[in-house]
């Protein structure tokens, strides 16, 4: 219960958020594996905070692909067994891809997810609120939560989500999200208790933060299906998935997404780049796809390969050049290289009767040269 | 991300926003999704959108390219911040004051044809 109200972060607890912040986002995205003792030891705890019963088996598997696939076998066999051993995720493993993911919904039943997950989020900010006073919360919210969120929720976790959710669809459900969701709550609710010395739902924050050492997983009212750390994480200078040498993310069992700077990419431009052609890059339909297979192929590469033809250039960056690039099937394309207003380098198809590239690009609004001012581009 | 207030043309990331003096006739008056105005869809949700917060979004039917925006008595200076949903590379925020906006999609014209760019 409450020992005090913090209206007011001292000097000491100010200069304290960043480095709690940045502690939590290296913890999150550590590349190794989990401590499973600490781990089920949060999942328990959540259980009991619900008011349920102790899972009768925690089945760890290898990544998030084979964890999804993994679930109808696992509510299966512990369905069948009261005594589930650690052979099941053996089993699990080996019918993993004798699976189609449509039986996934159908036999992962009785899913308690949210009843587990909202008792320890409800406990800790019930109490946050009652003891700390709504700007002390805010600051802290923006610079520790936000932060964590930013960098490990958005740039790491929402990648990976993503990808997976492409391939198994709406099975992607039920879950909470341990290290990927470390912004809420553990990574504030430590804060005030390990910089602040408050002690408000101990039980509650000790099992949000014990939580956090795996990723994924996904309680039912029997068992519960627990994802792996990731074995190799690999980001650029602002905390983007990236990697030109294998996958940005991958797990144990093999599964990776593969990103250029936060764009996810096919994984054959990453580990056979030599099968990117200058044409395949500049024929992406998608614009963010594009872009970064030029970036992979590198514009040396491509006018070193492309016959191309430079029709006009623009002293301004952020209009850039005119160029003809002749692509199988399409002699003299001809396209804008430019920058957004990110910095990002940018390539616009365009036709052949622009004569600059400002004009190219106030065709691309369906405007006139004369039309097309913008006094800033962001 | 600190929003930047604009006069009378930007450019956020692929589409362009101009100020406009009056809505042309065929217009026709949109409304909000959960609360929000998204004035350029994208395919992996990287949306274009603003609080439906004194602001209004009129559309084309002619032309789905261009839609309209009129603001008045927004939560931002009588305006309202146009946002960019998406976590990596954001194209900045932008500020549109009072009055009537054109909200133009970019397209290009690839060996199939002109068609709307994929930020």
């Amino acid at each position: 219960m409450a020992t005090k109200k913090i209206t007011k972060l001292t000097t000491e607890q100010t200069s304290a958020l960043k480095t709690h912040a940045d502690a939590w986002i290296a913890r999150a995205l550590e590349e190794r594996p989990a401590r499973r003792d600490i781990a089920e030891r949060g999942i328990r705890a959540y259980y009991r905070i619900a008011g349920l019963a102790d899972p009768r088996a925690i089945v760890w598997m290898p990544g998030p692909w084979s964890s999804l696939l993994a679930r109808p076998d696992v509510a299966r066999l512990v369905d069948a067994s009261a005594q589930v051993s650690a052979q099941v995720s053996d089993q699990v493993h080996d019918q993993v891809h004798d699976q189609v993911s449509d039986q996934v919904s159908a036999q992962v039943h009785d899913q308690v997810h949210a009843q587990v997950y909202a008792q320890v989020s409800a406990q800790v900010s019930a109490q946050v609120y009652d003891q700390v006073r709504d700007q002390v919360h805010a600051q802290v919210s923006a610079q520790v939560r936000d932060q964590v969120y930013d960098l490990v929720y958005d740039q790491v976790y929402a990648q990976v989500r993503d990808q997976v959710d492409a391939q198994v669809g709406s099975d992607w459900t039920s879950y909470v999200g341990g290290a990927g969701w470390a912004g809420w709550p553990a990574a504030w609710a430590t804060y005030y208790r390990d910089v602040c010395g408050m002690s408000f739902a101990p039980e509650a924050t000790q099992a949000a933060e014990d939580a956090t050492e795996s990723w994924w997983w996904w309680p039912t009212r029997t068992h519960v299906v627990v994802c792996e750390r990731p074995c190799r994480i690999r980001r650029d200078d602002r905390g983007r998935l990236h990697s030109a040498d294998g996958a940005a993310i991958q797990w144990p069992d093999g599964w990776g997404v593969y990103c250029w700077h936060g764009r996810r990419v096919p994984k054959e431009w990453i580990l056979h780049p030599e099968t990117l052609t200058p044409s395949v890059a500049l024929g992406q339909t998608n614009a963010d796809l594009r872009s970064a297979a030029v970036e992979i192929v590198g514009w040396p590469r491509i006018l070193a390969e492309l016959p191309t033809r430079v029709i006009a250039r623009d002293p301004n960056p952020q209009i850039g050049e005119l160029l003809s690039v002749d692509l199988p099937g399409s002699p003299d394309q001809r396209c804008v290289r430019t920058v957004c207003g990110t910095g990002r380098p940018v390539v616009l198809l365009t036709s052949r009767e622009m004569r600059t590239p400002r004009e190219a690009i106030a065709r691309s609004y369906g405007l006139t040269e004369e039309q097309y001012q913008p006094e800033v581009r962001t | 991300m600190e929003p930047k207030k604009i006069d009378q043309q930007a450019a956020q990331g692929d589409i362009l926003i101009r100020r406009i003096t009056a809505l042309p006739p065929a217009a026709k008056r949109a409304e909000p999704t959960n609360g929000r105005h998204i004035v350029a869809h994208s395919e992996t949700g990287h949306h274009h959108y603003l609080e439906a917060v004194g602001v209004e979004r009129w559309t084309d039917p002619s032309n789905p390219l261009v839609c309209y925006l009129r603001m008045e008595g927004g939560p931002v200076d009588g305006g309202a911040v146009l946002t960019h949903a998406r976590p990596y590379d954001t194209h900045a925020p932008l500020l549109l004051g009072e009055g009537w906006w054109e909200i133009r999609r970019q397209v290009e014209m690839t060996p199939e044809g002109w068609r709307e760019v994929m930020d």
